[in-house]
């Protein structure tokens, strides 16, 4: 197994032309505002924003809502991912199980999980379990899919080499048949994670006392936009990081195929 | 104990594999019945090259699926060293035509998995791994990945998984069909140096009746729809095989004579 490789920066070309990129376009928003006389209560110019970001992260009470926003993803992940794991692994082993439940679970999936984000909070409170239980619950049937998707594309060669060579059907799903699936997991765990951060921020904007979204509510009501748009930038920040971190994992873990999109 | 004694004489003249009125029907999807395979009869004697040739749809991988036990047949029995075959066994050792390599574990972990599979001790048979990468020259090549090897490379990989939990029957569903003319005729040189070394019986289907012809002890002629034995010829070229004999009119004669049976149906596809 591959050595964990921490994220590289991107390469010194790659990296100058983004920031002149950036640059400019931050720039044309700038002149934009101040051009037209936008009002920074519709669209704030980008030094505001910088300048509100800068303040929030110097400031120990936002990094604290920061915090429990992170938490409450990582909990939905863990708890989400996990459970779609061993439901789709359940479901693949055993497919008299899958033909009973299938269409129950497709009726569950196609409920939008946003609508059900009230529920959740009636059930489980205002605090962190019921962003916790939203964002697990979003996040929970792309990792069911792909896990299930990833099992049953195993090639028929594999199966009936192992079959030849005696292997018992237990071993068929554990030698072949999982490790086969683990690229379509970690695909579905990619994008489970950034659906995680959308179901804890729907909990949160459904009733909440602290966590990101519930700063973004509070600054909407106090008309604070460029201190929105800060928050904005840190949850980016924050999918971004979470994403990469699966990348590299996956990296690690599937190591035997090439891995898409490097650099 | 008098029985086991009576037994005996008869246990040394029963064929390796004796395959007794086998057919194959399968139902297709609209509902009709498809005959793949005729009912057939063939022995095979231990530690005997047969190799099986015929075009596409012959019913060849489906004789030989059955004969691994990994394959149910309609009607008859396929008797392996006198016992019916009800499933795979530890008997056999396959081959197949993809190289059908685990992706995910080492060249060595891959030849290793029939060990693990059947619940035998690994470690005990490390010697024999050894000795096998050895013989097919992939001794330096234990630690790497399938991934990093070639076709022919993976095919010998496929090889030494199929032998090592030392079966007395080697079965190789087209094992050198992906590979290109000269890495094949080298793999068909170590196929009959590794068959002669290991004492084992060996059955090889194929496309190929010059590969058919320079294989086998006996060739077993299939034609298509429905799948039957047409012929069954004792190639009596000497052996060690060399691959100039191939050039020999004692050779071209037997491959014109296979072929004599798929002229009239277009001839074989490869």
């Amino acid at each position: 197994m591959r050595r964990f490789e921490f994220p590289k920066l991107p390469s010194a070309p790659d990296l100058l032309p983004r920031m002149v990129l950036l640059a400019a376009l931050l720039a044309i928003w700038q002149l934009c505002v101040a051009l037209f006389d936008i009002p920074a209560l519709l669209l704030p110019p980008p030094s505001a924003i910088l300048s509100a970001l800068f303040a929030d992260l110097t400031s120990p009470r936002l990094l604290w809502h920061a915090g429990i926003t992170l938490w409450e993803v990582l909990g939905g992940f863990l708890l989400g991912g996990g459970a779609g794991l061993a439901l789709g692994c359940v479901l693949g082993r055993y497919d008299r199980l899958w033909r009973l439940t299938y269409p129950y679970i497709v009726a569950f999936e196609t409920v939008p999980k946003v609508a059900i984000a009230p529920l959740i909070v009636v059930w489980f409170g205002f605090g962190m379990n019921s962003k916790i239980v939203t964002s697990a619950l979003i996040c929970f049937f792309p990792v069911v899919a792909n896990t299930l998707s990833g099992l049953r594309t195993t090639p028929p060669e594999l199966i009936e080499m192992m079959t030849a060579f005696k292997a018992s059907p237990g071993q068929v799903f554990r030698k072949a048949r999982l490790p086969h699936a683990l690229p379509y997991v970690f695909a579905g765990l990619e994008i489970g994670i950034v659906m995680a951060v959308i179901g804890a921020i729907v909990g949160e904007f459904v009733g909440a006392q602290a966590g990101l979204g519930f700063m973004i509510l509070q600054r909407q009501f106090a008309m604070d936009i460029a201190g929105v748009f800060s928050i904005l930038v840190i949850l980016s920040a924050f999918g971004i990081l979470l994403n990469t971190l699966i990348r590299r994992i996956q990296r690690t873990v599937v190591f035997w195929l090439p891995s898409p999109g490097q650099g | 104990m008098i029985a086991a004694a009576l037994e005996s004489p008869a246990r040394i003249d029963t064929p390796q594999i004796d395959v007794r009125g086998v057919s194959k029907r399968y139902t297709s999807r609209d509902g009709s019945i498809v005959q793949a395979l005729s009912p057939v009869d063939l022995a095979v004697r231990a530690r005997e090259f047969v190799c099986i040739v015929g075009p596409s749809g012959c019913g060849k991988s489906t004789l030989l699926k059955m004969m691994a036990g990994t394959l149910q047949s309609s009607t008859g029995e396929i008797l392996l060293a006198g016992q019916p075959i009800s499933g795979p066994s530890e008997q056999v050792g396959m081959v197949f035509q993809a190289p059908a390599l685990l992706p995910w574990r080492t060249v060595e972990a891959n030849a290793l998995l029939p060990l693990e599979l059947q619940g035998m001790d690994v470690r005990a048979h490390r010697d024999r791994a050894e000795k096998l990468f050895d013989l097919v020259g992939l001794s330096d090549f234990r630690a790497k990945y399938p991934g990093e090897l070639s076709g022919g490379m993976q095919q010998r990989v496929g090889l030494v998984r199929a032998l090592i939990h030392d079966p007395a029957l080697l079965l190789m569903d087209e094992p050198f069909g992906a590979l290109d003319a000269m890495t094949r005729e080298t793999m068909n040189l170590e196929l009959l140096r590794i068959w002669r070394d290991a004492r084992k019986t060996a059955v090889l289907v194929t496309h190929s009746i010059p590969e058919a012809v320079f294989l086998a002890d006996r060739v077993v002629v299939m034609s298509a729809r429905p799948g039957r034995i047409a012929e069954v010829i004792d190639i009596d070229i000497p052996r060690p095989r060399r691959l100039e004999m191939m050039n020999s009119d004692t050779f071209g004669g037997f491959v014109s004579r296979i072929r004599r049976h798929f002229g009239a149906i277009g001839g074989l596809d490869a």
